[in-house]
């Protein structure tokens, strides 16, 4: 420990009484104040800032202004995934009409090979134009904001830079409801 | 001959630099940190890979916790007088200069504009007990859209940035979507946080 070094003054006689220069202060003290503050400062600090990703929703047109385009996507250009309940997660590559609970395959949402990523990635390798493909993000009511961002992470992962959120048709939530063994909500 | 014994001393150490040490770290984090403002609910985000940080000013904070209740705050805390005068101002809500500093403190606000003013006046412990109801926003009231259509009359270039719960239902969150959509705000960021 630092400690004040008085020196002795020997002798006793009127000369010593002359102070030979300040002792050093004892610094302990100090350092042990300066670092509780620091700590104290670093636990109230907001040091992570968050990060933020962007999604733009389609603007909404007035009627008159609307223009029907018919849209000529290839099925095989194209995933749609629904985000399920309990953080079950499904895709499927068909014609939107023809869709029944037997094309719904269960993927989960890991990077692993059951993984959506690997799905994507995969049809999107088999994909016929590169330029077009094309992901269809359909949440339901019981899927969390977890799964959407997931989802929407996955997109920026995999380069799937064309992707609408859009909801189930009934055709869909019929199949998703069979899928899971649930009576398909009135609508 | 005797030895001459060196004179002992206990092992001495010199605290100075050290305490220069502690002092500079010091000064660094006082300057370097902002306090966190008082937080009306706590809300934990998912994460994503995402690397764009939130934008520091002129960014408005719409927070749905895990009931879907929505809340609306302001992230930089020096741009929250300018915007509780102009919202005072526009909806005859009569807040004092003092009520308006005390907005200063909330990181989010989660009542409606009707009981702001009360609201303010509670001390923290009361805010704790509140029964928060958040800002409506459906089809028959949609005061959110005012909050947010407010700050960005206030500050040019604003951004929405949406903060919500990881488990919180997707309907609340398409609920906001449309109806912001409806007043033509489209753009939106998404807080997360980060993975690493």
């Amino acid at each position: 420990m630092a400690e004040v070094q008085v020196k002795e003054s020997g002798g006793g006689k009127g000369k010593s009484k002359v102070k030979k220069g300040a002792g050093k202060p004892d610094m302990t003290p100090m350092v042990d104040l300066g670092f509780l503050l620091i700590t104290f400062f670093i636990y109230t600090t907001t040091f992570s800032k968050p990060n933020t990703m962007v999604y733009n929703t389609p603007k909404e047109l007035p009627a008159d202004e609307v223009e029907e385009k018919e849209l000529d996507i290839k099925v095989s250009n194209t995933i749609t995934i629904i985000l399920g309940e309990n953080d079950r997660v499904f895709y499927y590559q068909e014609p939107l009409q023809a869709v029944v609970a037997d094309d719904l395959k269960e993927v989960d949402y890991s990077a692993g090979p059951d993984g959506i990523r690997t799905a994507i990635l995969r049809l999107k390798a088999k994909a016929l134009d590169q330029d077009f493909w094309t992901v269809i993000i359909k949440p339901t009511d019981e899927s969390t904001w977890a799964n959407s961002v997931d989802i929407l992470d996955e997109m920026a992962i995999t380069e799937s830079n064309k992707k609408a959120v859009v909801e189930l048709k009934q055709v869909e939530k019929i199949a998703y409801y069979t899928k899971i063994g649930k009576p398909v909500p009135a609508e | 001959m005797a030895a001459v014994k060196p004179k002992r001393h206990g092992p001495a150490m010199d605290m100075t630099a050290m305490c220069d040490v502690a002092f500079l770290l010091l000064t660094f984090f006082i300057m370097a940190s902002s306090f966190k403002s008082e937080e009306t609910v706590t809300i934990n985000t998912p994460s994503s890979v995402s690397l764009d940080l939130i934008p520091e000013t002129d960014a408005s904070m719409v927070s749905i916790d895990s009931e879907g209740r929505y809340y609306f705050g302001i992230v930089d805390p020096s741009q929250r007088d300018d915007f509780a005068k102009i919202l005072s101002d526009k909806y005859d809500l009569g807040l004092t200069n003092k009520e308006i500093v005390g907005f200063t403190t909330l990181a989010e606000v989660g009542v409606p504009m009707k009981q702001l003013k009360g609201y303010i006046n509670l001390t923290e412990n009361q805010r704790a007990k509140y029964d928060l109801t958040g800002i409506p926003l459906d089809s028959t009231d949609n005061e959110l859209v005012d909050w947010v259509k407010t700050f960005g009359e206030s500050f040019s270039d604003s951004k929405i940035t949406v903060r919500g719960d990881g488990s919180t239902p997707y309907p609340a969150l398409r609920n906001l979507f449309s109806e912001f959509s409806d007043a033509d705000l489209n753009k939106f960021k998404l807080l997360t946080k980060s993975e690493k």
